[in-house]
């Protein structure tokens, strides 16, 4: 088993990906779909665990940056959806190469997760999806984004000086907002108030797994959730408890078990 | 793609694979700066802080390595700790000293870099410090946010320590053994039983043979004599002051680092947020209780970036603390090309 940092290309911007490569690559090929933010980083290490028991199996895994995250090139501010998804198919065409494999299952955790049903619903080579924690409802979700500047400026002014109104007008006038230090531009606040079940296709050939992750054994339901899984179609939807690793809690998160026995559980029935 | 970068791996001295952006600029230099990660964000740190610095670094001249210590990032290894006020306080007490060691060494060794600058934010500023108080191979510290306390419910102090310190920490207790106080403290269980044990077992120091630290490679401002312990060797146990005794949460290897530091002439920045209570801490418990040594002010200099949080989050601060760390480079760790390295 080896794993090798590296840039591969994604139009004309270089992409930092680790390939997760097994001693005996008789396995499948996975790509992972990080989160967005500092997200991203508290989740980094649950992703790079369950890579390496991938690959222990005899799998090949490839974790990769986006563009303007991380290590890889490109400006952040700037990016939308689209080039996610460029980003993401320039992985799985990466990992199809180095492997041979025609087809890839994808992973993804929060935004990621969310990525990789947009992209799966119009790629024929993904063969299924893993959906840990995705964001269903992205106008939500920006809103959220916003609350964090608000937060922030709270903090450290002892008021709002920006409303959300006056951040997204400045947006919009090319001002992106700062959100926990990430700059979010106003395409990609534009895009993500289409992902919503419904606006956008969603349905997928293959099998998913979608798992909700919570602190409670039985939460309250979840209608956006069911809505979600429903526009996939062959969808599995599980609820696991896990502390909601993906932001600043109390718990160290190396790793994830019951994320990783359910998602385990699911791959050995297929 | 960004000039000269290069993801690179290498072994530290357990084996453990350690990864890690290898970035230069197009003419060789004998000087690297060497970015720590700052707790559990690995070597890009929050908001890419790290390939901000990089970038800016870079253009300047400074070739600039940031790794990721082990069981961090996409290195080998694991952390074990359960909650991350305690990692942060294993990481306090010198938890990733030994992978900037290897890191430094791994630099000399593979890519011809004589001296290094330590820099990083928060866990990786008090790594700097810690890293740098036995090396003669660093030419300076910047750190950002810097912590001197101890987080955590059940943080071992002396997991990390060496037998120098350990003996230190010793001669402290025996110096306090007949103080009626400090057995007070012992029946009421204030004292760190953990940490009087294993001083108490730790096995006597040979004799160290210091090497002789370089002069110092700039000191503009220096009036004084630097006074403190003795000369650091290139790595290892050193003579060292006594810890600070520990009344509160103050981290006890901060200011015998810091003096050593000082008497080593190393250069140090130290950005502080002006909305942080690292700031506050600093200012309370370090500069207030008189800790400063003699020399202090001559070689350490201080910023604070007004109204800014400990991340840094807004680009302002960003771009004051580049800025301010740039000039700071300049006049204090200018960078030289390797001898026989002719130009770009």
């Amino acid at each position: 088993m080896g794993e090798r940092p590296q840039f591969f290309p994604s139009g004309n911007v270089q992409l930092f990906g680790v390939l997760h490569e097994p001693v005996d690559g008789t396995g499948e090929a996975f790509v992972f779909c990080h989160p967005f933010g500092e997200e991203k980083l508290w989740t980094h290490r649950v992703l790079v665990q369950f890579a390496r028991r991938l690959a222990i199996l005899g799998h090949t895994v490839l974790r990769y940056d986006a563009r303007g995250t991380g290590d890889s090139d490109g400006d952040l501010a700037s990016g939308s959806i689209a080039d996610d998804l460029a980003d993401l198919r320039a992985a799985i065409d990466f990992v199809r190469q180095r492997t041979g494999q025609a087809r890839v299952t994808l992973l993804g955790l929060r935004l990621g997760a969310t990525l990789a049903a947009l992209g799966s619903a119009s790629w024929p080579d993904v063969a299924r999806q893993i959906l840990w924690a995705p964001i269903v409802n992205g106008e939500r979700y920006a809103q959220e984004l916003l609350r964090i500047n608000l937060a922030t400026q709270l903090a450290v002014h002892r008021e709002v000086r920006e409303d959300r109104q006056a951040l997204v007008t400045a947006m919009r006038a090319g001002t992106p907002v700062n959100v926990d230090g990430y700059l979010l531009g106003a395409t990609r606040y534009d895009d993500l108030q289409q992902v919503q079940p419904g606006r956008q296709p969603l349905a997928f050939a293959g099998p998913s797994l979608v798992l909700r992750v919570e602190r409670m054994a039985t939460p309250p339901p979840q209608p956006e959730l069911t809505a979600f899984v429903d526009a996939l179609g062959a969808a599995t939807l599980q609820v696991v408890r896990e502390e909601p690793f993906w932001k600043e809690i109390a718990e160290l998160y190396e790793e994830a078990p019951q994320v990783y026995e359910a998602t385990m559980t699911w791959l050995e029935e297929r | 793609m960004t000039t000269g970068r290069h993801a690179v791996e290498l072994r530290n001295r357990d084996g453990i694979r350690l990864v890690g952006i290898w970035q230069r600029p197009p003419r060789p230099v004998d000087t690297a700066i060497v970015l720590l990660s700052p707790g559990v964000k690995m070597r890009v740190a929050p908001h890419r802080l790290y390939v901000k610095m990089s970038d800016a670094f870079v253009a300047r001249g400074y070739p600039v390595f940031r790794f990721d210590f082990t069981g961090l990032g996409d290195s080998d290894g694991a952390v074990g700790e359960r909650l991350l006020a305690d990692f942060y306080g294993s990481v306090a007490l010198g938890r990733y000293v030994a992978d900037t060691h290897d890191a430094i060494d791994w630099l000399k060794r593979e890519h011809g870099i004589r001296r290094v600058v330590l820099g990083g934010l928060c866990g990786g500023a008090i790594t700097a410090v810690l890293a740098a108080q036995s090396r003669s191979d660093v030419a300076g510290i910047l750190g950002v946010g810097l912590p001197i306390t101890v987080d955590g419910s059940n943080v071992d102090r002396t997991r990390f320590m060496s037998i120098g310190q350990l003996q230190d920490l010793r001669a402290g207790y025996v110096r306090r053994a007949l103080d009626p106080k400090s057995w007070l403290r012992l029946l009421t269980l204030q004292t760190d039983v953990k940490a009087l044990i294993r001083s108490l077992l730790v096995r006597r120091r040979s004799s160290p043979a210091p090497t002789p630290v370089p002069a110092p490679a700039a000191a503009p401002s220096a009036t004084t004599t630097p006074t403190g312990p003795g000369p650091a060797s290139a790595e290892g146990p050193d003579p060292a002051p006594a810890p600070t005794p520990v009344e509160d949460n103050t981290n006890p290897l901060f200011a015998p680092a810091m003096a050593r530091l000082v008497a080593m002439s190393t250069p140090t920045m130290l950005f502080f947020s002006e909305v942080d209570r690292l700031y506050w801490e600093f200012e309370e418990k370090y500069l207030q209780r008189g800790q400063k040594p003699v020399g202090y002010d001559a070689f350490v200099e201080t910023h604070v970036l007004a109204g800014a949080n400990h991340v840094l989050t807004f680009d302002a601060w960003q771009r004051e603390m580049l800025e301010h760390a740039a000039g700071w480079l300049t006049r204090r760790v200018p960078i030289a090309q390797p001898a026989g390295v002719g130009g770009a």
